[in-house]
């Protein structure tokens, strides 16, 4: 006899998608239909194909062509009404600085006061140059193209939220990773072993879910060099619990500091620099800094230097920089791992 | 702090190339992946993600803003990968070119060089397979497991019910699975 259940819900119930009482359902009912359970591993075996898929860079090429294609362009007006408007504003500014410019020429004609060009002002301009747009560099020319692939670089690395408008490498988007397992207290305990033995600090956050419901303990951040991520990608690969590792964010929001410094009921933004499990202090002294209206960041920061800095001294840092940056070793990154709960009907052990 | 889409898209209606550069710069990955994996061709999907791009900036002054502007996006690059397609007389079927296999190489932390290469091959059969799907339940494998939308944020891109997404869906998968067990089967014999 065939099963009557609906199978979509399967679907659902995958996806993280079915309220409650849909979802115990289903619990209820694989852990007796042999045959939902093999499609739904059917759904789960589809989607994780899929989701193996490698995320591909868009060559420089597109870019390059979208820019082209944008920069030969007529401005797109929004309304019929709108464009008159504009157009008899635009009329108005030209009759305006015609006339403008028109009584400053005939002021020009009497010999000047100062004719000592030194007295002008550094970067000013003479008033008959041509109006340039605040947005361009200094000078009246277009920005060259070497400066057209920084200003890129900087929009990249503004976006990013990464490195600074100076580092003269691309920025690099934090990394998101999922962990879908069927037990995600062992996933997450093998990937702190794994960053404990690396040495490297983390925190661990809530996941939250586009419904706006959220799980304790389903976030890591950390910073890692592309040696250790893959080091843990191998580790969490080849670990015989079978946790797939999937590159990419699955449904949930970023595990951000500061959203997460904000709403300190609902983030644990508990340190756990040697995998030991403390961090309950951290949480209550992160309260109790609240209460005394500190902000997150003031109460795990360290104070700032008040003392005035050494022109000289800082010069002589900023040379020793480059020479710092390769003691300080290879550059690190903003990993986020999310912990995906799968399977619920093997967690209750049925 | 980075303007929001929205604010960047009003600011592109009045006129500011600048901030429709911006949104490229921050949505065209996402794109350039969707249409790839939906077209199975890399040249098709550079060619296809550049046309929708220029055509929204053409648009953008009918975007009313009642929805994301990744998901208007999403529409004009699907809509624009059947068009090209149409145009091509493409057939449906993956493209084995070099170039292909070499976007699909995965980073050099595997040490097993015949790992490796059971990777690359089981990835381009899960392209195949994908590719061997009609178009509405490419569309939604590509938006449900390649970009992780929700299944909100999928009905608003393909203007379908909540509950057509999760049927669809399922059947989806189920398609794609019988397609990877007969290219696996074929594999072997």
């Amino acid at each position: 006899m065939s099963c009557p259940l609906d199978r979509d819900k399967l679907t659902g119930y995958f996806d993280g998608e079915l309220d409650a009482a849909d979802r115990n359902e289903i619990d209820r009912h694989i852990a007796s239909c042999s045959e939902c359970l093999r499609e739904l591993e059917e759904i789960k075996s589809a989607s994780f194909a899929v989701r193996g898929l490698p995320r591909l860079p868009v060559p420089g090429k597109v870019t390059a062509a979208i820019r082209a294609g944008v920069s030969g362009r007529v401005i797109p007006m929004r309304k019929p009404w709108l464009t008159w408007g504009l157009a008899g504003a635009a009329a108005l500014f030209l009759v305006v600085n015609v006339a403008f410019f028109s009584s400053l020429r005939r002021e020009e004609s009497r010999p000047p006061e100062n004719t000592d060009l030194a007295s002008r002002p550094a970067g000013e301009k003479p008033l008959d140059a041509p109006m340039t747009r605040g947005k361009r560099g200094a000078g009246d020319e277009p920005p060259s193209a070497e400066r057209r692939t920084a200003m890129k670089k900087d929009a990249q690395e503004d976006y990013a939220g990464t490195g600074s408008k100076k580092s003269p490498e691309p920025a690099r988007k934090p990394g998101f990773y999922t962990v879908v397992t069927s037990e995600v207290a062992d996933a997450r305990e093998r990937v702190e072993q794994e960053l404990a033995r690396m040495g490297v600090r983390h925190r661990t956050g809530a996941g939250e879910y586009d419904s706006g419901a959220y799980a304790q303990d389903t976030c890591i951040e950390v910073e890692l060099t592309d040696e250790q991520l893959a080091e843990l990608e191998n580790a969490m690969k080849k670990d015989p619990r079978q946790f797939v590792w999937v590159e990419g964010q699955q449904n949930y929001y970023p595990c951000r500091q500061e959203e997460n410094a904000r709403d300190g009921d609902r983030f644990a933004g508990r340190m756990r620099g040697d995998g030991s499990g403390k961090g309950r202090e951290d949480e209550s002294k992160r309260k109790a800094d609240k209460s005394e209206g500190k902000t997150a960041k003031e109460s795990e920061e360290p104070k700032p230097r008040t003392t005035p800095e050494d022109p000289a001294k800082s010069a002589a840092e900023k040379k020793d920089a480059p020479e710092q940056a390769r003691k300080a070793g290879p550059r690190t990154r903003r990993i986020v791992i999310y912990f995906h709960e799968l399977q619920r009907a093997q967690r209750t052990g049925k | 702090m980075a303007d929001s889409d929205r604010e960047l898209v009003r600011r592109a209606q009045d006129g500011d190339p600048d901030a429709f550069n911006e949104l490229v710069l921050r949505h065209q990955e996402k794109i350039f992946n969707a249409v790839y994996r939906f077209c199975s061709h890399w040249e098709d999907a550079c060619d296809i993600t550049q046309r929708a791009f220029v055509n929204a900036f053409r648009k953008i002054g009918e975007f009313k803003g009642d929805s994301a502007f990744t998901t208007w996006m999403y529409r004009i690059a699907f809509n624009q990968s059947v068009s090209f397609r149409r145009e091509t007389g493409r057939q449906k079927t993956v493209s084995l070119t070099s170039k292909d296999d070499e976007m699909v190489r995965e980073p050099a932390f595997e040490h097993n060089p015949s790992e490796r290469l059971e990777t690359d091959d089981s990835r381009r059969k899960v392209q195949q397979a994908l590719a061997a799907l009609d178009d509405d339940d490419r569309k939604i494998i590509v938006l449900k497991d390649l970009q992780g939308y929700s299944y909100d944020e999928i009905a608003a891109i393909l203007d379908i019910p909540k509950g057509t997404v999760r049927s669809r869906l399922h059947r989806a998968r189920l398609a794609l699975k019988t397609k990877l067990k007969s290219f696996a089967g074929t594999a072997r014999s």
